[in-house]
């Protein structure tokens, strides 16, 4: 199999200043264009472990770390956060936070001029991340602050998807946003699955929506991973992930009743269509 | 249909304003020559008539002069302030001809006369400033900036301060309404109360910089930004590329540079730009 994109090796962390450790040992293997679900209950260590993956933790935050991150080759102690940002994007929970600029236009070249590229490859790349993320030209004019909850998140995502990293980490990126808003990102999260082949690793606790797109589902639980696996495969044992404090979704609770009651004993569902294809078949039978 | 506006750091600007057809470095150096001229010229007139040019300049560049309305306690303040300083520490002399006394205090016509010669050098000074900020963006400022051939980190860190202004009043409007719907509302209290509970809104407001100074640290690393110093490196400027300058910025810009040449040379070399040639000193 191919080297993975991002070796997480016994890593434990702790902030300055706290008695306990938020990662207690973490081990993680990432393979290049993997699309990774990574879910778990408040408080877990899910957004230390994003920040690890692009070198926020340890170089921007002080506290003690044991084990190793090595991201596209870098290990994350020998390289800045500016250097590891060539190869990993990272999206904020607060798209606020993140805006450098005062209008969607400079916000979205930010990086890339940065990086010092052509004036024509900075276009190209701006037009294309923008059309990615369904962000209008009339919009290029105007301040980030002033946009709906999730059009701020949409140019935020549309600020790291130009600079084309290999690795895309999205931590909770719906978390601050309206249903509508929720909605709109995890639209541009199907989009960036289906046409952007990099590596998308995102935090997120609306398991219906990121499921389906996920190759791949991690569970931290108190500074652990007690679970790392494909959708289907991680969603089959509900009882344990209810035990872990992550509620699957109804799709999946249905068929795990219906498993129980000895109605159905296939893999779990992941869309209403595949859980409505089941019942059907149950009904059939009768 | 709706006029398109474009925010500008103190309101919104019809993006149709003649104002940007002009280079932001055009509009940075207006701000900085044409601040010059009150801080050369003290003639009453002079300053009248420029207060008279900001204003239709106001109107040409499709200001909404409502923003002028918000200020107007500032000026009330700023003329009591200037008058009550001249009045009671003008200083005195025998030769000054007494209007009323007050006790020990001397009321004198050449200390109100100086009251209304700077007041009005400073009336011109605003307008120029809030016609300055009513018509740029941060973005026309990093770009004017640049232009002139400033560091980005500079040109940059500027954009940022005054950006921060603006966080930090939102931050302290919702600081402010939080602690009144906990039933603590400065404004219904007593001046020394006021003073005592002020740390109530600064605590958290200084709190709340840190941490965006703080989040803007992260993302900046997180975009790949490389602190340089004062060498911009190997950074594009694809926004100012998008900027030209025209035949109308030199001419703009000619205008201001030998309008302030004028001025300078004329208060050298002439006595009619001095203080005795003005109306105020013929009463």
């Amino acid at each position: 199999m191919a080297e993975p994109i991002i070796r997480v090796e016994g890593l434990k962390w702790k902030y300055e200043g706290s008695r306990d450790w938020v990662l207690k040992g973490v081990d993680l293997e990432i393979h290049q264009g993997e699309f990774v679900g990574i879910v778990g209950p408040n408080d877990s260590g899910k957004t230390t472990l994003a920040m690890s993956l692009n070198g926020l933790v340890p170089n921007n935050y002080p506290g003690v770390m044991e084990g190793r991150v090595v991201v596209d080759g870098m290990d994350t102690r020998e390289h800045s956060v500016a250097e590891i940002a060539e190869s990993v994007g990272f999206v904020f929970p607060d798209p606020e936070s993140q805006f450098l600029s005062m209008t969607v236009e400079e916000e979205v070249v930010f990086a890339l001029e940065n990086r010092g590229l052509p004036r024509e490859e900075i276009e190209e790349r701006m037009w294309w991340a923008l059309e990615l993320t369904n962000i209008p030209e009339d919009y290029l004019e105007k301040p980030p602050y002033e946009l709906s909850g999730g059009e701020k998140q949409r140019v935020a995502i549309a600020s790291v998807l130009a600079m084309r990293p290999k690795i895309i980490v999205l931590d909770e990126p719906t978390s601050m946003l309206d249903p509508i808003g929720k909605t709109e990102v995890i639209e541009v999260l199907t989009e960036m699955k289906r046409r952007y082949n990099a590596t998308v690793i995102v935090i997120e606790h609306r398991l219906e929506d990121i499921a389906p797109l996920a190759d791949k589902m991690v569970l931290v639980y108190r500074g652990t991973i007690p679970k790392v696996a494909p959708p289907r495969e991680f969603f089959q044992d509900v009882d344990f992930l209810l035990e872990h404090d992550v509620f699957p979704p109804d799709v999946m609770v249905l068929a795990n009743e219906l498993r129980r009651r000895g109605l159905y004993d296939g893999p779990v569902p992941m869309t209403v269509d595949e859980a409505e294809s089941i019942v059907r078949g149950i009904l059939g039978r009768r | 249909m709706p006029t398109k506006m474009r925010r500008s750091l103190l309101g919104y600007l019809p993006v149709d304003s003649p104002i940007f057809s002009l280079h932001p470095m055009t509009r940075l150096l207006f701000l900085l020559i044409v601040s010059a001229y009150p801080m050369i010229v003290r003639l009453p007139e002079l300053n009248v008539a420029g207060s008279i040019f900001m204003l239709a300049l106001f109107r040409v560049s499709k200001v909404d002069l409502r923003v002028i309305k918000n200020y107007k306690m500032a000026f009330v303040n700023l003329f009591f302030v200037i008058a009550i300083a001249y009045t009671f520490f003008g200083g005195y002399n025998p030769d000054y001809r007494v209007l009323i006394e007050l006790g020990p205090v001397k009321v004198c016509w050449e200390n109100l006369r100086w009251a209304m010669v700077v007041y009005i050098q400073l009336i011109f000074a605003i307008l120029i400033m809030i016609f300055f900020l009513s018509t740029m963006r941060e973005r026309d400022i990093v770009v004017g900036l640049r232009a002139l051939r400033v560091p980005f980190v500079l040109a940059y860190m500027a954009g940022l301060a005054l950006r921060s202004i603006g966080l930090s009043i939102i931050d302290f409007n919702t600081i402010r309404e939080a602690e009144k719907a906990r039933a603590l509302d400065l404004q219904a209290l007593p001046f020394s109360e006021k003073v005592k509970k002020f740390g109530m809104y600064i605590v958290p407001l200084v709190a709340l910089a840190i941490r965006r100074s703080d989040e803007v640290s992260n993302a900046l690393d997180s975009r790949g930004f490389r602190f340089t110093g004062l060498k911009s490196g190997k950074r594009t400027d694809y926004i100012l590329s998008k900027y030209r300058m025209t035949k109308l910025d030199y001419a703009v810009l000619a205008g201001m540079g030998v309008f302030l040449a004028g001025i300078i040379l004329i208060s050298i070399y002439t006595d009619w730009l001095a203080l005795e040639s003005s109306l105020l000193y013929r009463i």
